[in-house]
Formats: C-alpha cells, sequence, structure tokens
C-alpha cells in the first residue's frame, strides 16, 4: 500500500469547499505526488507533469461536485482518469494500461475500487470475451486452462483474447499494438 | 508546481457543493408551470374533466399516458443525478424503463396493424401531429435550457453525451407527460410516432448538445 495518508483528503477537502485555504493547501500539496504516481504508472514512466496540474485545475473548477459525504479517493480517482483518456484522446498518445486490479492498488484505492476500474473496462466487451480475458489475466488461467473451461479450442482463446485487449485498447483511446 | 497550488489557494471562496434536491425543485416547478400552460391554452381532454367529476373514463388511456411519460421523466432524471460527478457511470436501470414502454407500445402496434391493417391504422395519424411535435419538442427544449441553467452547467460528468441524452429524455419525456393532458391521440401508433418520436428527436438533440457543453 502506498505511504498516502487518504483518511485525511475527505476531511480537508470538506474544509476547503467551506473556503479553508490551508486546509486546500495541504490537500492539493498531498495529491500531488499521488498524482504523478498515478499518471507515471500509466504512461510507460512519463511524469505527467502536465496532467497533474490540469487535475488540480479541474479539482479547482469542479471541486462543487464532490459529495462531502462520500469518499473522496472514487472523486479525485475519477477526475484524474478523465483528465488522462481526454489527454490521451487529445495527444494520440500512447499509455499502458495495464489490466490488474494491482494497479489502483498502488494508487491507495480500494481492492473493489481497482476493480471496478478493470470491471468498467471489461463490461464493454460481450460476455463470452470478458469471462475468457478475465480468466487468462485477471485470475492468470493459462490459456490451455481457459479452453477447457470454456469449451473452445486454445487457439481460439488466443484470438478471443487479443481482439479484445484491442477493443479495450481503443476504448481508451490507444492507438498501436496489443501488449499481452 | 508550487506555483498553481498558490494561485488556486489564494483568496479561495466557499462553494456551495452540488445537490440534487435543486433539480427535483425545478423539475416539479416546471412540471406545474407547464400543466397550467396545458390546463388554461390548451384546454384538458374531456375525459379528465369528467374525471374531476368522479366519472372514471371508460378506457384507461387518459390517466396511464400521462403517468407512463411522468415515469419516464422522472427515471430519466434520477439518471441524470447519477451521472453529475466525475465518479457516476451509466447504468441499464436508467434505460430500463424507457425498453419496457417502448417495447409494451410497441407490441400494441403489432397487435393493432394485425387486426386494422396498414391503412386503419395509419387513419390514427391524421390529428394534431404538428402541435404535438412542437409543443413537445420547443417545451423540452425550453426545459432543457433551464435545466443547463440551474444545474448542468455545474456538474462534471465522466459521460457527457449520456447525461446530455438523460436530460433531454427527461424534459422532452415531462413535456409530453403534460401534453398528454390536452391530447386524445391514445392510438399505439400515435404514441410510437409522434410522442415517442418528438422525444427521440429532443433526446439525441441532447446528447449532441451534451457532447460538447458538457466536456470540462
Amino acid at each position: 500500500m502506498a505511504p498516502y495518508n487518504i483518511s485525511e483528503w475527505q476531511a480537508l477537502m470538506r474544509s476547503a469547499q467551506a473556503g479553508d485555504a490551508a486546509a486546500y493547501r495541504s490537500l492539493l500539496e498531498a495529491l500531488r505526488p499521488w498524482l504523478v504516481a498515478y499518471f507515471r504508472r500509466r504512461l510507460m514512466g512519463s511524469d505527467g507533469e502536465d496532467l497533474v496540474q490540469m487535475t488540480l485545475l479541474s479539482l479547482h473548477e469542479k471541486r462543487n461536485t464532490y459529495d462531502s459525504g462520500s469518499p473522496f479517493l472514487p472523486w479525485i480517482a475519477a477526475v484524474a482518469r478523465h483528465k488522462l483518456i481526454d489527454f490521451v484522446r487529445k495527444s494520440g498518445r500512447h499509455i499502458h494500461v495495464e489490466l490488474n486490479e494491482e494497479l489502483g492498488l498502488e494508487d491507495g484505492m480500494q481492492p473493489d475500487l481497482a476493480a471496478r476500474d478493470v470491471a468498467v473496462l471489461l463490461a464493454q466487451l460481450p460476455k463470452d470475451q470478458a469471462r475468457i480475458i478475465k480468466l487468462h489475466k485477471l485470475d492468470g488461467l493459462s490459456v490451455e486452462e481457459v479452453a477447457g473451461q470454456t469449451g473452445k479450442s486454445a487457439s481460439a482463446v488466443k484470438v478471443t483474447v487479443h481482439r479484445g485487449l484491442k477493443k479495450l485498447q481503443s476504448l481508451v483511446g490507444i492507438k498501436g499494438g496489443v501488449n499481452e | 508546481m508550487s506555483d498553481i497550488i498558490d494561485s488556486l489557494t489564494d483568496g479561495l471562496k466557499p462553494v456551495k457543493p452540488l445537490r440534487s434536491w435543486p433539480l427535483w425543485l425545478g423539475a416539479l416547478a416546471g412540471l406545474i408551470v407547464a400543466v397550467l400552460y396545458i390546463w388554461f391554452f390548451y384546454g384538458p381532454r374531456p375525459e379528465l374533466t369528467a374525471l374531476m367529476g368522479g366519472e372514471w373514463p371508460r378506457s384507461h388511456m387518459p390517466v396511464v399516458k400521462p403517468l407512463m411519460f411522468l415515469a419516464l421523466g422522472i427515471s430519466a432524471l434520477l439518471g441524470a443525478s447519477g451521472l453529475v460527478r466525475p465518479e457516476g457511470r451509466p447504468k441499464l436501470r436508467y434505460l430500463m424503463p424507457v425498453l419496457i414502454i417502448g417495447a409494451i407500445v410497441f407490441g400494441a402496434l403489432l397487435v393493432e396493424f394485425q387486426h386494422d391493417g396498414w391503412a386503419g391504422t395509419m387513419v390514427n395519424l391524421s390529428d394534431g401531429v404538428l402541435i404535438c411535435y412542437m409543443t413537445i419538442l420547443c417545451g423540452g427544449m425550453a426545459g432543457l435550457i433551464v435545466l443547463w441553467r440551474l444545474w448542468l452547467r455545474r456538474s462534471a460528468t465522466s459521460h457527457p453525451l449520456s447525461l446530455g441524452a438523460l436530460s433531454g429524455l427527461a424534459t422532452a419525456s415531462l413535456m409530453a407527460a403534460t401534453y398528454a393532458l390536452h391530447c386524445q391521440g391514445d392510438a399505439p401508433v400515435y404514441l410510437l410516432l409522434v410522442y415517442g418520436m418528438a422525444v427521440a428527436i429532443l433526446t439525441g438533440i441532447a446528447a449532441l448538445l451534451g457532447g460538447k457543453l458538457l466536456r470540462w
């Protein structure tokens, strides 16, 4: 688990919404390394400094949309994800999206939130295809084991996984080949 | 980086958190205005006047039709309120009322078509088509503009097209519900091709507008 004091962020954001500049400064300063790490993991090691600034600006402009009764992390994660997708679509950059729930966990997200990111992506695919990708990529089954479970041939499983990952990449605006 | 943090924290002002109740209050106020407009400028259909005198209509449609569109409007507003924050996600249940009501009306249309044939079915489209279209489109668009001014422009959705579409569906459906207090066109073909098409057109326009205006 990353060394972020996430439990504090919700209270800081609430105070910031009420106009407490000191709390707001603490929040932004605490968020900055989290955002740097968030984007670095997804931008093939690039520090994404522009994206961090854009996200902080969006946080500021849209801070009224944070519901003070809800956890803060899903809100800021959604803002960061939105900015990332927007950035990738506009710049046509190659980003690295791992189909791996650990990715979100390293950002300090709860397992259910990290899994939700993956579930959101998989929900865009036909059920059979999503199931095969889940078995192979998330549950760690070999191609042969997946073939055994689903009644398909090993080559059909490989093709399904390849096409599914390609579709997932296009859904998040990534151009280029599939990294399996 | 500290420059941006300095500039964001300097002169920080409190913000009004986005709440759902202004949406519902605004929708209720808009609905009341629309009902008054239809009631006094167009006039209620005779079955509703009789109903106010205690006489239940022979067909349920004078009551069911407004309630059907009211249900569509409310479910679309619920969907819109679930999408205004960045973490909101589209859910199939927001579309279930549209799918269910659409399937029922389409089924009724097929039965009518089998029973009356093409000519017998289409004769139901003769009255009031233009005024129905214009009322739903203009009234719904007016509602959409008010919704934008009061609520949508403060949103931060990750799904601008869906939020736009649900907003258009909501205002068009609520306008259709109020126009149904006047309109006597109850045939399935009328509901599908006149009401349904008008609501669909505004939903499409709102989706396109949402795609442009709700980006952030």
